[in-house]
Formats: C-alpha cells, sequence, structure tokens
C-alpha cells in the first residue's frame, strides 16, 4: 500500500510538473497553448476556454479535475481533442510495446542461457562483445539502419506505416491489427501487419537486448556459484536440470528488477522508433504536434507514459513476493 | 573427475585467454578518447573543410579520399562537419554528466550524513524521479522552455542527478560505519570535516567510475533529443542532428547516416569500456 | 573394500605451473564403518572427498585410483558420475542454509533426489520425503516438509541434508563437515542421527572434519592429512590413544583428546600449515615439528604399515607394539 501512495505522490508530481510547464512557465500561456500561427481571436478564445486569467491555484485545481476526468485539452493541429487523439493512437503504440517485449523476453532467455552456461565460452564471449557495443548504439540509427537494409538494400520490407497504403485493413475491433486480422479471418491483413510490424518491433527488442542480456546473463552466473547448485550436482542432476529447475527460477528475481528498468527506456524508445517508422502511436502523434508548436499533446503523453511507468512499477510489486518466497516471510 | 570441463554447470571460471583482449580493446578506447579531445580542442585544424558553408556543387559525393565520409545535401564535407561536432555532442554530454554528478553528489553526501528522517524525506524524494522516462520529459521541457542544446541538458541533468545521489548515499552511509571515521568522529571532529577528508575520497572513486560511463549513455541521449528536433538546430553539426537532417538522403546516400552514428557507437562504447576497466581496477585494488 | 584409494594426486594449473594440492593419497574403507578424515583446513581433505564423486572444482585435475565397490570412478565421464551421485554415494555439506535452493520447500528438494535417478513419481516421491523427514527425527515432517529452508532451524536443516543424500539408498555416505556449523547441542544430536542410521541401513559414512569431538564420538578408522599428505592412517582408538606421528599428536593435544598426557596444558601447534605453492622439503610437517631431524628436512616420508597404523614419519612418537622401548632418535 506504501507503493501505491508513492504512485499517487509520481503522478501528481507529474502533474504539478506539466502544470508548471505549461501555465508558468510560458511568458503567455494563451499563445503558448494556441500554437504559433494562432490568430488573435484563437489565442482569445483559449484563454478564456482554460481560464488562464484566474489564479493560479484555481487553474490548477482545474487543470486535476480534469486530468481525472481524462480531459488533456485540445490539439491546434487536429483540432480535436487531445483525449481522443489519444484513444486512437493508443493501441498501435501498445501493440508495439507488447510485441516487442514479448520477444524481447524469449531472446533474452535463449542468450542469456546460452552465454551463462558455456561461461567464457565463445557463445559467452560474443554476446558479451554484442551487449556492450550495444549499449553504445543508438536506437533511432539502428532504426533507420534497418530500413536501409531491409528495405532500400533488400527491398524485403516496408519502409514504414504500420500498414501498406495499398492494401485493406482488417475492420477495428481492439485496435490491435494484429489480433483483428486473426478476428476478421484474413490472413493477407495478419500477413501486412507482420512485416510492417517488423522493424520496429526488431530495433526495440535489439537495444532491450543489449541492456538486458548482460544483466541477465550475470544474475545467472551468480547463481552458479552459490552452494546450493553443488548439493543439486550431489543428487546426481545434469547441467539442464540445474539450470532450468534451479538457478533460473532463483535468477529470476534479479532479473524481473532489470526488466522493470528497462520499461522507463522503453518508454522513451517507442517515440523514436515511432518518428523513424512512421508509426501512428501516441510518439508520432506527440512528436507531430511538437513540430507544429502544439504542445497540449506533448504535455499529454508526458502525464500518459508516467502513468503507464507507475503501473509497471506496482505490478513489478506485486509479483516480487510470488516469485521469492524469502521477500514473502519479509513482508508478513 | 568431471571430464567434459566447461558444459559442467558449477562455480564459474573465467576463460584466460581474455585477458589481453580486454587490454586491446582498452587501448583501443583510450585512443578513440584521445581523437575525440583532438577534435574538441583542434577542430579548426584537423577538419579538412568547413563545416557550415554550403558548396552545392558537391553534394551527396560518396566517400572518397578528398571528402573522407562524403557530402551532405548542402555539398558539406561530413567528416568536418563530424570533427566540428564533436564538441557539441560531446560536449554537452560532459557538462550534463558532470553537472547531474556534482549536484547528486552534494545531495548524496548530505543525505547520507543527515539524521535518519531527514535521510529519508530527502531520499524520497529522490525515489520519485527514478527511472522517469527521459525522452518525455525532455520534450515537456523543451516546449516550455524552447528548443536548444541548453534545454536539452538541464532536461537530462534533471533526470541523471537521482542516480548519482542515491550512489553518493549509500556510499557515504556505509563508509560512515568504518572504523577510521567512528574513531575520527570518537575525537570531535565535525560532520563536514569528516566528510572532506574521510568519506568523500573513497566516495569519488566510484562516482568516477559512474562519470565515466554515464558519458556515452547522455552522448546517445543527447544525439537522440537533437534527432526529434529537440535539441541542436541547424546548421550546427551535432551528430544526431546530422542523422537528422540525412532521413530524406539516407536511402541513397549511405554515408550519411553510416558515419555519424558510427562516431556516435564508437565514442559511447569507448568511454563504456574505460568506465568498466576503472571499475574492475577499484574492486580488484580492494578499496573500501 | 566399499572404497579404496590409490596414489591419488589432485593438482591445478598447467604443466610447468602445478600446483599439487593432494599427494600420494592412498587408504581403504571398510563396508559399515565411520572412516574420519581429519585436517586442518588446506589439508586436501575436502578436495579427496569431493573427489569421490567428481565434484571438484573445475580447475583441479586427478590422477590415480579411486575403486568403488570393485569399480573405478576416477576420472569417469560425467554421465557416468551422475549415475553415482546421490543414488550410490551421497553427500552432506557444511552449510546446510547456503546448500538449499531457497525458493523450493524443502520437501519437493529431498523428493528431487529421488526423482532425479527416476526411482518414483512425483505423488510417491513427495511421500517418502516426508517419511525420510521422519526417518531423521524431524518433527511436524509434514509441515517441515512443505516449508522453506530459511523457515527451520539449522538443526532440522542439517538432517534435511542429510534426508536429502539418503533418500535414494546409498551405500556411501560422504559428509563434509556436517557440524561445523552448529551449536554444540544439535551438533551431538546429528552426529548420533549418523551413528544410528550407519547401524540401520547399514551404511559406510567418510566424515570430513577438523573436529576432534566428531572423531572421537563417531570414527572406527581415521585417516589424518597434513599439506595434502597422509600423516597416519589407522583404528581410531589405537590412534587417540597412542599417536605416532607428531602431527597427530599435535592436534590430540589442541584438543585435549590425548591419553597419552592427560595433563599436558592446552597446546596450539604453533606456526601454519604450509600453502600449495610453498611445501617445505622432505617431510611437510618438518617447520613445525618439535621432534624433526636431519633427515627430515631432506626426505619425503613414505606411508609404511607401523604396528597397528599406517605411518609417514622419520622418526615416530610411540612404540609400533606397545610396551617395547621407543624408536631410537625421538624426544
Amino acid at each position: 500500500m506504501k507503493r501505491l501512495a508513492w504512485g499517487v505522490l509520481v503522478l501528481l508530481l507529474v502533474a504539478v510538473l506539466t502544470f508548471f510547464l505549461s501555465r508558468v512557465v510560458p511568458a503567455d500561456p494563451a499563445a503558448f497553448l494556441a500554437g504559433q500561427n494562432a490568430s488573435e481571436e484563437t489565442v482569445a478564445r483559449i484563454r478564456a476556454e482554460y481560464g488562464l486569467d484566474r489564479p493560479l491555484m484555481v487553474q490548477f485545481a482545474d487543470y486535476l479535475g480534469g486530468l481525472v476526468r481524462g480531459d488533456f485539452g485540445e490539439s491546434i493541429r487536429t483540432h480535436r481533442s487531445v483525449g481522443q487523439d489519444l484513444a486512437d493512437f493508443l493501441p498501435a503504440t501498445i501493440e508495439l510495446l507488447l510485441v516487442s517485449f514479448v520477444l524481447y523476453l524469449v531472446l533474452s532467455f535463449y542468450l542469456a542461457v546460452a552465454a551463462a552456461r558455456r561461461a567464457g565460452g565463445w557463445v559467452d564471449s560474443t554476446v558479451r562483445l554484442g551487449t556492450m557495443l550495444g549499449t553504445g548504439i543508438p536506437v533511432f540509427w539502428l532504426g533507420m539502419a534497418l530500413q536501409f537494409v531491409f528495405f532500400y538494400k533488400l527491398h524485403w520490407l516496408p519502409l514504414s506505416g504500420r500498414f501498406p497504403i495499398r492494401d485493406l485493413p482488417p475492420p477495428t475491433m481492439t485496435g490491435f491489427l494484429l489480433i483483428d486480422s486473426v478476428i476478421a479471418g484474413d490472413p493477407v491483413a495478419l500477413w501486412h501487419a507482420l512485416r510492417s510490424l517488423i522493424l520496429p518491433a526488431l530495433t526495440i527488442v535489439l537495444n532491450l537486448l543489449a541492456v538486458g542480456t548482460r544483466l541477465s546473463r550475470a544474475a545467472l552466473i551468480e547463481e552458479f556459484d552459490k552452494l546450493y547448485i553443488r548439493t543439486a550436482r550431489g543428487k546426481g542432476l545434469g547441467p539442464r536440470a540445474i539450470l532450468y529447475k534451479h538457478v533460473l527460477r532463483n535468477a529470476l528475481s534479479p532479473i524481473l528488477t532489470v526488466t522493470t528498468m528497462q520499461f522507463g527506456y522503453m518508454i522513451s524508445w517507442v517515440i523514436l522508433v515511432e518518428v523513424i517508422f512512421d508509426w501512428p502511436g501516441i510518439g508520432l502523434y506527440a512528436y507531430q504536434s511538437f513540430q507544429v508548436f502544439d504542445y497540449a499533446p506533448v504535455i499529454a503523453l508526458a502525464i500518459i507514459s508516467t502513468a503507464g511507468f507507475v503501473l509497471i512499477n506496482l505490478a513489478m510489486d506485486i509479483l516480487y513476493p510470488l516469485i521469492d518466497p524469502r521477500v514473502r516471510s519479509l513482508a508478513s | 573427475m568431471s571430464g567434459q570441463g566447461r558444459a559442467v554447470i558449477g562455480p564459474f571460471r573465467r576463460a584466460s585467454g581474455g585477458r589481453a583482449a580486454e587490454r586491446l580493446l582498452l587501448l583501443l578506447a583510450w585512443l578513440i578518447v584521445a581523437a575525440l579531445a583532438l577534435f574538441v580542442f583542434f577542430a579548426g585544424l584537423l577538419a579538412p573543410y568547413d563545416p557550415i558553408i554550403l558548396n552545392i556543387g558537391q553534394r551527396l559525393h560518396p566517400p572518397a579520399l578528398d571528402h573522407l565520409f562524403g557530402t551532405d545535401e548542402g555539398g558539406r564535407d561530413i567528416f568536418s562537419r563530424v570533427v566540428y561536432g564533436t564538441r557539441y555532442s560531446l560536449g554537452v554530454s560532459v557538462a550534463i554528466v558532470f553537472a547531474a554528478a556534482v549536484f547528486g553528489v552534494a545531495y548524496g553526501a548530505i543525505s547520507g550524513m543527515a539524521s535518519r528522517r531527514v535521510d529519508d524525506v530527502m531520499m524520497r524524494t529522490v525515489d520519485l524521479f527514478f527511472g522517469f522516462p527521459a525522452l518525455v520529459l525532455a520534450m515537456a521541457v523543451a516546449a516550455a522552455i524552447g528548443r536548444g542544446l541548453d534545454s536539452v541538458a538541464l532536461s537530462l541533468a534533471v533526470i541523471w542527478w537521482p542516480g548519482y545521489a542515491r550512489l553518493v548515499r549509500g556510499e557515504v552511509l556505509r563508509l560512515r560505519e568504518r572504523p577510521h571515521v567512528e574513531a575520527a568522529r570518537a575525537l570531535g571532529v565535525s560532520s563536514l570535516t569528516l566528510l572532506r577528508r574521510h568519506i568523500i575520497p573513497f566516495v569519488l572513486q566510484e562516482v568516477n567510475v559512474r562519470v565515466t560511463t554515464d558519458i556515452g549513455y547522455a552522448l546517445v541521449a543527447v544525439t537522440a533529443l537533437s534527432f526529434l528536433g529537440l535539441g541542436a538546430e541547424s546548421p550546427t553539426p551535432e551528430w544526431g542532428l546530422l542523422i537528422r537532417d540525412s532521413r530524406p538522403y539516407f536511402g541513397s546516400a549511405w554515408w550519411y547516416l553510416v558515419f555519424p552514428g558510427i562516431m556516435i557507437m564508437l565514442t559511447a562504447t569507448a568511454f563504456s569500456i574505460i568506465g568498466d576497466d576503472l571499475a574492475g581496477r577499484r574492486r580488484r585494488s580492494g578499496a573500501p | 573394500m566399499i572404497l579404496s584409494v590409490k596414489d591419488l594426486r589432485i593438482w591445478f594449473g598447467e604443466p610447468g605451473a602445478e600446483l599439487t594440492a593432494v599427494e600420494d593419497l592412498s587408504f581403504e574403507v571398510a563396508e559399515g564403518e565411520i572412516f574420519a578424515v581429519i585436517g586442518e583446513s588446506g589439508s586436501g581433505k575436502t578436495l579427496t572427498g569431493m573427489s569421490i564423486l567428481g565434484l571438484t572444482p573445475a580447475a583441479a585435475r586427478a590422477a590415480g585410483s579411486i575403486r568403488f565397490m570393485g569399480r573405478e570412478v576416477l576420472n569417469r565421464p560425467e554421465a557416468e558420475l551422475r549415475r553415482l551421485r546421490g543414488r550410490e554415494i551421497g553427500i552432506v555439506y557444511q552449510d546446510p542454509l547456503g546448500s538449499m535452493n531457497p525458493v523450493w520447500p524443502v520437501g519437493d528438494q529431498i523428493a528431487e533426489a529421488l526423482r532425479a535417478h527416476g526411482l518414483a513419481d512425483r505423488p510417491t516421491a513427495a511421500r517418502r520425503a516426508v517419511e525420510l523427514l521422519e526417518r531423521v527425527h524431524i518433527p511436524d515432517p509434514h509441515r517441515v516438509a512443505r516449508a522453506y529452508p530459511h523457515e527451520i532451524s539449522g538443526g532440522m536443516r542439517q538432517r534435511a541434508m542429510i534426508a536429502m543424500a539418503l533418500a535414494c539408498g546409498p551405500k556411501l555416505l560422504i559428509a563434509d563437515e556436517p557440524t561445523t556449523a552448529l551449536d554444540v547441542t544439535i551438533k551431538a544430536q546429528v552426529l548420533e542421527l549418523l551413528a544410528e542410521l550407519r547401524r540401520e541401513m547399514a551404511l559406510t559414512v567418510i566424515i570430513i572434519t577438523h573436529d576432534m569431538g566428531v572423531v572421537a564420538e563417531l570414527a572406527d578408522r581415521i585417516l589424518v592429512m597434513y599439506a595434502g599428505k597422509a600423516a597416519e592412517i589407522g583404528a581410531a582408538d589405537v590412534i587417540m590413544r597412542r599417536p605416532a606421528h607428531p602431527y597427530t599428536q599435535a592436534l590430540m593435544l589442541s584438543a585435549m583428546m590425548s591419553e597419552t598426557a592427560p595433563k599436558q596444558v592446552l597446546r596450539a601447534i604453533e606456526g601454519t600449515a604450509p600453502m600449495l605453492h610453498a611445501y617445505p622439503p622432505g617431510c611437510r610437517f618438518h617447520p613445525r615439528c618439535p621432534f624433526a631431524e636431519a633427515d627430515c628436512r631432506q626426505e619425503v616420508p613414505t606411508l609404511r604399515p607401523y604396528g597397528e597404523v599406517a605411518l609417514a614419519c622419520h622418526h615416530p612418537l610411540a612404540p609400533a607394539v606397545p610396551g617395547e622401548p621407543q624408536p631410537a632418535g625421538t624426544g
């Protein structure tokens, strides 16, 4: 429950921060929210609508109230409520994030195990060198490099977008193209959706691997040195049994910590990836708004991503005691 | 005996051939850093062309002897732009990390030496900042106070300092309990002097390691923000900006994408390797 | 003889830069007896025990012969050794908390021993685990089987480890410092348990220890090791009453176990055991031996029969046969 309080506090902090940034810092908040090319009338309208003449505390109360209701203001660019825009663009981002994360978990597992099993062997050395180089490769550069190889040179995969323009997407049920294609029983659509998903997901996955595999491998190797491994060998267990039944279970806890950290990174990366691949998610949405000085979406993105971050942390907190009985005992 | 050696899972033992390779890597890393330093201070001497003046006749030429990294859409020599860009990209990164470290160390030291309750409050505050999605915050800040490298620097420094605060506070707490500190305290030495003479020197060693590695990460973050248009502005030859500028052309002008990217990668990796080496040395020396 | 060790040598490092931890070690263990291997830390006793099952560190290499029930087991392929481990030879370690997987219930870990060798399916193994816990006199075995290692006491943990090692009914149990981490009262209980198990299960036990008390309680025969070599081997009561090797005597004196000089003051052995890379020439004990002579510094003593024991010493303390005068040249 302490954690919940922490989460609320963080959200509050972000709300205060974004309020500060959008209402207090700019010389003329109305002009700020109205955008650069707004006419006098628009600015005046904005000023009235948002109540920007009123005392700050009242404004803040309104602001908070609005947030709780899901009212993030209006986008100058799209002329719609930001909340509406977010709802429209969110599924694309979540689909990308989920697919990337699952793919990462699977690959990371195998890589870390392969590297740790024969620690010091060539697989291990390759993995270690790879992760070291990988942390230095910027995610945006990697995305473009993948585009270069797979689109410009090989013509295997599409350059950008979530679905080829000329083809027909499946009817929208969930907003997740993969699921919608399956529901509609449309294998062609599924194929197109997958093809478009590969490069953006791969970009994120490779970056996650670079950071996470190093730590997962270290966590695994640390377990190998532990005494209970010796006991397991004394019982006559083979290396595979020891690895899967003992080591993995124990290394799960530190690996989970790493995973939580990575979520923070992932949120940052997804914005870059969406920009590069024209992926119609909330990252691209906020970016395009930012480009034209339409700032309400940017502020909204800050709040949403913080909320996501807090949620993930809370989820991890719930998972921990389930995984490690020692934590369970401590807690009770 | 376990005749099959490696395949047995048991206590971990590092392969012996690695040492020489590690030393070679370290040497390479230092060479890269040295080259970067030269780029920063002697850009004028080392860059064959002016980084800003346009030369449309030469636009988008592939790498050749007279243009090592090729030219961009304005005919400018990319190698020269990269060289000049070092002071922006790397310079800002170093500034960010140092600023974050200075503030973080001060904060962490105070928190570590303070009473339980004060420490608690201070650390709770830090915890709030932890793990914040950096890019989003930077965007919001840039929206509010305008774009530019200074805006980026501010956002990133704010993101970065909690890490140092936590690190330093942890170290201070640990070192506080050390016999030599306890002895000094028993003699009536003030907290401030205790910090200064007995604790901070060791803490700084640890901070040093972190700073080195962080410069690489900060560089990646700075270039990412410039790529999004939040940071440096044209025609500043900042590396991230170069990659952004390459977007319309890189399909055919591969050099425009590749070389700035390699610079970022080499720099970040070099600092990472050096940082790792420092950490290893510190561990082995058995520092307190 | 259930176990025969001959000319065992265990070393580390590449040729030219070898560090030998155990050398020229030969001894035998009879079925059903409790055999104690004593020595200071660094004497090589643990390595010896581990080498029986091929559980030495990856960097260690071994030569010689170890025969278990007539079969050679030294340097056998891993797959073959795995069949041995737990099934025919069980092993118990010193630190029960560290030696158990912290995230598994105790019962599951015992059951695993059975299932690893295909001796039982899941429900049967679970039942057997509870039976085994009962066998080692753990109260409320059902609750303990469901508990995690950190939830039960040290004594119970050690007993659970013994249950784990004996789950498949092995003929030989190797116990590496089984009581070192335990309180005195618990120690006695565990030792009694081992004695009882030996009686009821026709178990042979090799105990590796530096604790004289353990030896006095349980051992039938003793092997005294020093700096990787055998100093003295023989029946426990003989050796404890009249140690022939100066090191053995010093050990007894330092634990006030000796009956030869009941009024002797408790004495620590001067100096420290030599490290792997710095073995002295000749007899390895000579720098610390109060009775050392010139030949001790030059010639390495070999293990030879000496009355009722086997001894590696140039100037033994006690006469080979009781009643005879002391050998010439001793103090």
